[in-house]
């Protein structure tokens, strides 16, 4: 097992690398310097070359992306921001990363209570006019992007019923919207996928084994096959932190909620490139952790995937 | 029994069974068989043709700088009625104006345009980039392979939405704003660079599939150069799985301009876009709801028709993929 982890996180250092050389060329792109910012229009090419020099912007390219890089790996320091009075970046990490995690951890567990038992009583119930309804929400919440429901959402508890704040993060009814806003979709799709592979494991042989020596349905599917029906379920987790990420962007601005999202966004329209930089980094670390953990999720659920990859 | 069966209208099955018929006329067959796609599809035609004639139908465009999408946009126009507030619904504007004194039901239209087209060409953008790279590896292999692959999974740790941010907030960042159309080629340039690498992935494996089959073999023994085997040979047979990522795409692209226009980020100023009409109207969400509600209909309706449509295509071109 730890030799499959430390294995996924050999592989995952030279993507990072590689992600955070693309983020740092990206961002040097740029047609104006930082330097322009933070001096002003005003500033002459002399203090202009003076401050250039202070924040160590007139160092070559690779010289530059090293010291970075290197001022991120032994120090933490992922440079200081423009725009917020030179508050370190980290800083702004530490501050905003646990509200960004929070909103995410909520929705993808919104998405697990909302989206298994749906799933799961809409396989056991085939073909009901329970599985067909339920089939058809999830049709439609699919489809529903958090740009859209964030707004609907706003408007239905801000202007017709305001029983919910709709914005800020004081207290966890705070957090009500955004979750919901931010988790729906991933609840959808974990109903579609759970239904799905309930009923490809409903149909197994081995199901029909466990009730011919004697077990009720409901023990049956109880201790056979949600376990392992579950699989696929895990992979849509996976997947779905890539669209929770970037829909928490979306859900942090419409309900201003002070994480990674809101304080990037915020950054962009400054032009705060340390900030933009630091939080894409941190981004990217977040996405290869939670894929590395589903493969490794993987392994742990079922064997039969430990033993392929320790012989792969 | 077969004179009778000849004057009754049968299930298609029946009728493919006994008459050969070509492959296209058996993809539209299994299409029109599926309501949600037929009702998506025709969703899809009448937003393309709408569109299309978006000068024609959005009349009220007069005064609101939308006389002209990209040939002739009159700028002017925009800031005179500023700081006016959304009227309701009257017999000239059907769904009333916005803050600006532009017609909704104009915006709306413009913004099918506007969404469209951004989708079209980040799309082709894609399936050049993609079916190159993908072709390009999968046939190739190797050191080649090994790179495209390499490249994608740099891609892949990045979610695409936030890729495409950061690449317009840089195009952006200059310190004199760029004329609009730069602006939106900025946009979709930024949109289709990273849109490619799933499908780069999907053509690179059917590629690598297919170089095994025994007529690429035959046909590579009997001396046909390579471009000739990929161009007659090989992109043939990889066309309907890249025409079903497309079309999924598409719903994808679309969603992700509304996500940046909503943002701030995306389709620039007086190019209206559902994504920015969202945005603007949430500030008026307490007096003029339907100045929310309209835009955020339509493209959640959007969304939905390509995805329908995708899915439809999928089952439809390769019936072995259904579950």
């Amino acid at each position: 097992m730890l030799n499959i982890i430390l294995k996924r996180l050999g592989l995952a250092i030279p993507t990072l690398i590689a992600v955070s050389m693309l983020v740092f060329v990206v961002a040097h792109l740029a047609p104006s310097s930082p330097v322009d910012i933070i001096a002003g229009e005003k500033a002459t090419p002399e203090q202009k070359a003076r401050l250039a020099h202070e924040y160590g912007l007139d160092r070559p390219l690779p010289v530059q992306y090293g010291s970075y890089l290197w001022n991120i790996v032994a120090h933490g320091d992922f440079g200081r921001s423009f725009s917020r009075s030179q508050q370190p970046v980290s800083e702004m990490i530490k501050n905003d990363f646990p509200v960004t995690a929070q909103l995410a951890l909520q929705a993808i567990l919104f998405a697990l209570i909302i989206g298994l038992p749906v799933g799961v009583f809409a396989a056991l119930y085939h073909n009901s006019w329970f599985d067909r309804l339920a089939m058809s929400g999830v049709v439609a919440m699919v489809s529903v992007p958090s740009i859209v429901l964030g707004p609907v959402l706003v408007l239905f508890f801000a202007v017709r019923h305001p029983i919910l704040p709709v914005s800020g993060w004081d207290s966890p009814k705070y957090t009500i919207l955004p979750t919901i806003a931010l988790g729906s979709r991933t609840a959808a799709l974990m109903a579609r996928f759970m239904r799905a592979s309930l009923l490809d494991v409903l149909r197994q042989d081995y199901m029909r084994t466990a009730i011919a020596k004697g077990l009720s349905k409901g023990q049956a599917v109880w201790r056979h096959a949600i376990k392992n029906s579950f699989l696929p379920v895990l992979t849509v987790i996976g997947n779905s932190f890539g669209a929770l990420l970037t829909g928490s962007f979306i859900v942090e601005t419409i309900f201003q909620v002070p994480g990674i999202g809101y304080t990037s966004i915020d950054s962009i329209s400054k032009r705060d490139y340390a900030v933009i930089q630091g939080m894409a980094l941190l981004v990217a670390l977040i996405f290869t952790v939670v894929n590395i953990a589903v493969d490794v999720l993987y392994g742990v659920i079922d064997p039969r995937v430990r033993s392929q990859e320790a012989r792969a | 029994m077969t004179e009778n069966t000849t004057s009754v209208s049968l299930p298609d099955d029946h009728v493919s069974a006994s008459a050969p018929t070509s492959p296209a006329k058996d993809v539209l067959r299994r299409l029109l068989r599926n309501p949600a796609a037929v009702l998506s599809g025709i969703y899809v035609i009448t937003l393309v043709l709408v569109a299309l004639t978006a000068p024609l139908l959005a009349r009220n465009g007069h005064g609101t700088g939308m006389n002209g999408l990209i040939s002739h946009w009159n700028f002017d126009d925009i800031d005179t009625h500023y700081s006016s507030l959304p009227a309701p619904p009257d017999s000239i504007h059907r769904l009333g104006t916005d803050n600006l004194g532009q017609d909704i039901l104009c915006r709306l239209i413009y913004g099918a345009r506007v969404s469209l087209s951004v989708a079209v060409l980040v799309v082709l953008i894609e399936a050049f980039i993609g079916v190159s790279l993908g072709l390009f590896a999968g046939y190739g292999s190797g050191i080649r392979d090994l790179l495209l692959m390499r490249i994608t999974d740099v891609m892949f740790a990045f979610p695409d939405i936030l890729l495409a941010l950061l690449v317009v907030a840089v195009l952006r960042s200059g310190n004199h704003p760029l004329p609009p159309l730069l602006n939106m080629g900025g946009l979709i340039f930024a949109l289709g660079v990273v849109a490619w690498p799933g499908l780069a992935r999907l053509v690179r494996g059917q590629a690598l599939a297919l170089r095994e089959k025994e007529y690429i073999e035959a046909a590579r023994a009997s001396g046909v150069k390579d471009t000739a085997i990929i161009w007659r040979h090989l992109l043939p047979n990889l066309l309907s799985p890249i025409i079903v990522s497309i079309t999924q795409d598409a719903a994808g692209v679309i969603l992700a301009e509304a996500t940046l226009s909503f943002l701030g980020l995306g389709v620039p100023a007086p190019y209206p876009s559902w994504g920015r009409m969202i945005e603007d109207a949430i500030g008026f969400k307490d007096t003029y709801p339907l100045l929310l509600i309209a835009p955020c209909l339509m493209l959640a309706l959007t969304v939905m028709a390509f995805n329908f449509l995708g899915d439809a295509l999928r089952d439809a071109l390769d019936p072995r993929l259904r579950q």
